[in-house]
């Protein structure tokens, strides 16, 4: 079924194919929201809202767009919107900065290339979700997702210097997150 | 040089995360249908609920001849009971407030258009009324005047002797006349003391001489009517 066919479905109520284009977007965007989930978060919760959202808006979608960045767009916002809601991402931050900090002070002994060539796809992940929201949303969104800071800043309502200085400290915190993550796996 | 500012584990994690995909799960799908079901019967999501346009085309596509008929068969009865209904409406508007008009009309009384005036003419017959009240007033004052005078003359003439002596009493009679005239002249209307019944005395005001003539003739007749009196009292005393 061509891609047009399967949006006017949608927009008809036809629902094989709103579950063609769910199943089409299913294991991407899961992935998305995978990334973006801190540890307090539900990624599947995530996709459900993102994906209520999508259908609800499929009219404004517009064929330059391409549908799968129009999709990942929608549903990285439902994402934001609902790790900002979770009072429980808020609580955390200060302890998790505290445990960076005593971890970090030996962390910069390792070369970027040995850290490189040990992570996994998992590790990663999980380096990436220990990051404070703020940090998480702006690592992905800039360094994974590949948005501008000035399309972030009206994504999430974040002034362009904010969206630059949380990236700069994403990445260092990406970077101790991931040693330690790698030193956990390998014993040392 | 080491790099350890986190720029190639970015790259890292780009390259590695980016295209990642997770298996389909039949179970999920199962839990968005089922708040798919929810939102729609609700009305929560508006793009689910099709818009009169697109009901307008999937209605168009699926339209055959039966569905024509039925649609043409109702518009003409829709348009025949409009019709029907609107025409008699129309009716009872427009006859009851043409019976209410012309009863209105017959009940009121046939106007005189011969009896019109100016309203020029109503004010010059206004004044001129004013005028001959203001006229009676003065020959009534006057008449007044001329009796309380005569009253005054009789009276000094009946206490000639004692005037000397009541001088006072004289005076105070004189007063009391005045005092009457002024209460007479406090009567009067207030239109007789107004300017325009003023401008109006030059024409009113001719009357005044033929009155006091008459006054002199009356004075006059008085006298002659004394002197007959003599005489028929002189006749009288020569036939004793």
């Amino acid at each position: 079924m061509i891609e047009k066919e399967i949006i006017a479905g949608c927009l008809e109520g036809n629902r094989d194919s709103e579950k063609l284009f769910y199943r089409k977007y299913y294991g991407k965007m899961l992935a998305v929201c995978e990334r973006y989930a801190g540890e307090n978060d539900d990624p599947r919760s995530m996709l459900e809202k993102g994906f209520l959202e999508v259908f609800k808006n499929l009219r404004k979608y517009k064929e330059e767009e391409g549908l799968e960045q129009w999709v990942k767009k929608w549903i990285i916002s439902t994402a934001v919107r609902q790790i900002r809601s979770n009072k429980n991402n808020r609580l955390i931050i200060s302890t998790v900065n505290a445990q960076k900090e005593n971890v970090s002070l030996n962390l910069f002994s390792i070369r970027d290339e040995e850290i490189a060539q040990k992570a996994t796809e998992s590790e990663i992940l999980l380096a990436i979700k220990e990051l404070v929201s703020s940090y998480r949303i702006v690592f992905n969104m800039f360094v994974i997702d590949g948005y501008s800071h000035a399309s972030i800043s009206d994504m999430i309502n974040i002034s362009q210097e904010t969206s630059l200085t949380n990236l700069e400290k994403s990445k260092v915190a990406f970077r101790n997150n991931l040693v330690k993550v790698i030193n956990k796996a390998h014993g040392e | 040089m080491e790099n350890n500012s986190g720029d190639i584990l970015s790259d890292l994690a780009k390259e590695k995360l980016s295209n990642l995909e997770v298996a389909y799960n039949e179970g999920d799908w199962n839990r968005l249908e089922r708040l798919l079901d929810a939102k729609r019967n609700s009305g929560g999501i508006l793009s689910l609920v099709k818009e009169p346009t697109a009901l307008f085309q999937s209605w168009v596509k699926n339209l055959n001849v039966m569905h024509v008929y039925i649609g043409i068969g109702t518009l003409v009865v829709i348009i025949l009971i409009i019709a029907l209904t609107g025409y008699e409406k129309e009716e009872v508007i427009v006859k009851e407030p043409i019976k209410v008009e012309i009863e209105e009309i017959e009940e009121e009384a046939p106007i005189d258009y011969s009896l019109v005036v100016d309203s020029t003419e109503i004010l010059d017959s206004i004044r001129v009324a004013d005028s001959i009240a203001a006229v009676e007033e003065m020959e009534k004052l006057k008449r007044r005047r001329v009796t309380n005078e005569k009253s005054s003359e009789k009276k000094v003439s009946n206490r000639g002797d004692k005037s000397d002596v009541n001088d006072e009493n004289s005076f105070t009679i004189s007063e009391e006349v005045e005092e009457e005239e002024k209460k007479d002249s406090m009567d009067l209307p207030n239109i007789v003391r107004e300017t325009d019944f003023v401008a109006d005395t030059s024409e009113v005001a001719k009357p005044l001489p033929i009155i006091k003539e008459e006054v002199k003739q009356e004075e006059e007749v008085a006298p002659s009517d004394d002197k007959k009196s003599k005489r028929r009292k002189k006749r009288n005393a020569v036939d004793d």
